[in-house]
């Protein structure tokens, strides 16, 4: 033990013996570590906002259906509508963590005018708190899940009046005040038609979308449907994204025990672009991970490589006083270790600064996909960010001293002793 | 009593091609107590040869006995234990750590022996002691002169109390005067402690501190005697 903690001071004081070069390979880990951090942080805190964003324009934190809507709804939606849904809101808006719930209930129809007939993709939602959802504010960006570009917002008064995705007005070639034509099965096989009005046209994230939704408030798409008090889905907001996991598993097992035949999808496995996008992020994080991690393995291992051949004689020296080859390795593996410890502690602080810095004054960014406004992004900094950073700098450090350690050891006595 | 010896050693270097015989058939006993100096020409074998003797090297034939037990075969790790416990080694340039101060580097070599704190402050204040360096140990090597250096190299080789202690040209980078108080130091040990020194030497001033000489030419001992003899032979040339 004595031994260790003298060949740890002879280490220390090896570090500080070639002043010069100890620097340099201490900047080149700050300065890695530092980019880690804040490139890391950049990414992090993009990531957060597609996330926000996401959830707040499409898909609620979860989701919550009649068992097999997820897989099979699209093809027989009025096989999933879900009974007694007023009482299922108000059971799952008393579970803890839930913020507010966005019904919805969607159906396939024919909207016709004059000119033009078009199938449409009916979406039976709650005006206010659709429009609760899409203004919310994640972090420092905002989202708006649903632009109004003509006309107005949905009005639970206004009975009649629709809102058209932009691609569907234009094929339709209507405007607001234009009326229309709604046509769509029941339950019974019955086609019924109802007469609408265009009270304003909307643009959202995905054009697609956009080409053949009309939404409805939710009494008249019930009516329409003849499914009093029945939906497909609530989307749950919570408080908390990060309470996603925990709330979904709750509400599985509650729903479970109660045989309510009802599902729970969370955000994620519904976000395909989400995590398209944190895909390639995280890929090109990675990349620059591996740059900057043989960087440091090669600068260490130059640093190491030269202290070893300064050094030849003490090795010489250590092993005719009878050190074993593993006091040998060390004194070079410590010496590694103790440059990878403080270049890796100067360089997490100093990403955290700049960090906290950077975040205070704000990254201007460009407005993001379907928001007229840009932003301004900022730094975040997570537990994993600044131990990915760490682990990276010193098993980088630790792994490069491995050959110029191992070589130490290897030195034939004579000639070591012998080398001037 | 024998405490090392070398039977019919031979070391052979190979350099490409070229063989060289560096010892050639070497036989040699060194007793306790002894001031053994070995002293020959350059090239004639005395790095060679206290090389094998200190166990840093092995013989390409013949034998190393270390209390009387063959050392041929030694793991590098058991050849490490024996050093660390029975030799202790001075280099011609002195080899001390230049981290470490005068206190430390005595006390390196008994890092790796089972002692209390105590025991090893004491010992190696008792070793700087030995060779008059107590008011300097706090310096580093390069705050001292040659000769002191050297000497702190002989307290770091007492320290563990070794059987003897090998020292190859301990004397050749020191000025006249260094040199003298070295042998001097060594000497007065020997007589003291009863340390066995094994030294070799160009230098025919320093001789007088041996109480043997080995004489050796081209790997094998051309004259072995008490110290006596060789300043007797060697006046007796001088006044011819
Ligand atoms: N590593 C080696 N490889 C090849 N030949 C060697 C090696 N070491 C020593 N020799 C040769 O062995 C012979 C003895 O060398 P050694 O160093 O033992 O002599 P020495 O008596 O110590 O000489 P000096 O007084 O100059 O120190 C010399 O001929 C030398 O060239
Ligand atoms: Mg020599």
């Amino acid at each position: 033990m004595t031994g260790l903690k003298r060949l740890l001071q002879i280490s220390w004081r090896n570090v500080f013996r070639n002043k010069r070069r100890s620097f340099l390979t201490l900047m080149i880990l700050v300065l890695g570590c530092t980019g880690l951090i804040l490139v890391g942080g950049f990414f992090q805190n993009l990531m957060d906002g597609y996330r926000e964003q996401f959830i707040h324009s499409q898909t609620g934190h979860l989701q919550v259906n009649r068992a097999g809507y997820f897989k099979m709804g699209a093809s027989a939606p009025l096989d999933y509508l879900m009974p007694d849904a007023e009482t299922v809101r108000r059971q799952v808006e008393a579970f803890p963590g839930v913020d507010y719930t966005v019904p919805r209930l969607k159906f396939g129809g024919m909207a016709s005018t004059e000119n033009a007939s078009v199938a449409v993709l009916a979406v039976g939602t709650d005006a206010a708190a659709e429009r609760k959802m899409g203004s919310a504010k994640a972090g420092n960006v905002a989202h708006s899940s649903t632009r109004i570009v003509a006309g107005q917002d949905l009005d639970p008064s206004d009975g009649e009046g629709v809102l058209l995705g932009r691609g569907l007005a234009e094929a339709l070639n209507v405007t607001v005040g234009d009326r229309l034509t709604f046509l769509t099965t029941r339950r019974a096989g019955a086609i019924d038609g109802s007469e609408m009005r265009v009270r304003g046209v909307f643009e959202t994230i995905a054009k697609d979308f956009d080409d053949r939704a009309m939404k409805l408030n939710l009494a008249a798409a019930q009516k329409l449907l003849d499914a009093p008090d029945q939906v497909h889905s609530f989307l749950v907001l919570l408080k908390e994204t990060s309470l996603t996991e925990a709330t979904q598993e709750a509400f599985r097992s509650r729903f479970l025990r109660d045989k309510a035949g009802l599902e729970v999808l969370s955000w994620e496995e519904q976000g395909l672009f989400y995590r398209q996008s944190k895909e390639m992020l995280l890929r090109i994080y990675s990349v620059i991970q591996l740059i900057i991690c043989v960087i440091f393995v090669f600068s260490i291992a130059n640093t190491l490589n030269m202290a070893l051949f300064e050094r030849i004689r003490e090795f010489g020296t250590m092993m005719a006083i009878g050190n074993g080859r593993p006091t040998i390795f060390m004194t070079i593996f410590l010496e590694a270790a103790i440059l990878g410890a403080l270049g890796s502690a100067l360089g997490l602080a100093a990403g955290v600064g700049l960090a906290h810095l950077i975040s205070a004054i704000g990254i201007e960014m460009p407005p993001p996909p379907q928001s007229s406004s840009g932003y301004f992004a900022m730094i975040s900094l997570t537990p994993r960010l600044t131990g990915d950073t760490l682990a990276i700098s010193m098993s980088a450090c630790l792994f490069s001293a491995l050959w110029p350690a191992f070589r130490a050891t290897r030195f034939r006595i004579v000639h070591a002793l012998g080398y001037v | 009593m024998e405490i090392l010896q070398a039977q019919e050693v031979v070391k052979e270097y190979t350099l490409g091609k070229l063989h060289v015989q560096a010892l050639r058939g070497l036989n040699l006993a060194i007793h306790s107590g002894e001031m053994l100096c070995i002293m020959g020409p350059s090239g004639s074998g005395k790095t060679t040869l206290l090389n094998l003797l200190g166990l840093l090297d092995a013989p390409s034939s013949g034998s190393i006995l270390l209390q009387g037990k063959p050392t041929q075969n030694l793991s590098y790790k058991e050849a490490a234990r024996l050093r660390s416990r029975f030799l202790g080694f001075i280099f011609q340039s002195f080899n001390l750590f230049p981290v470490l101060n005068a206190f430390e580097n005595v006390e390196y070599p008994l890092l790796f022996h089972p002692l209390t704190r105590k025991e090893r402050r004491d010992r190696v204040w008792a070793a700087l002691a030995d060779v008059q360096l107590r008011e300097v140990a706090m310096h580093r090597p390069d705050e001292l002169s040659g000769g002191q250096r050297q000497r702190v190299a002989i307290a770091r080789a007492l320290v563990t109390h070794p059987l003897l202690i090998l020292a190859d040209e301990p004397t050749a980078n020191l000025d006249s005067e260094s040199a003298e108080a070295i042998m001097a130091a060594m000497q007065r040990l020997n007589q003291s402690h009863r340390t066995t020194f094994v030294f070799s030497t160009h230098d025919p001033r320093v001789v007088h501190h041996a109480t043997r000489i080995v004489r050796i030419s081209d790997g094998v001992i051309q004259h072995d005697g008490p110290q006596a003899t060789v300043t007797n032979l060697l006046e007796k040339r001088i006044s011819k």
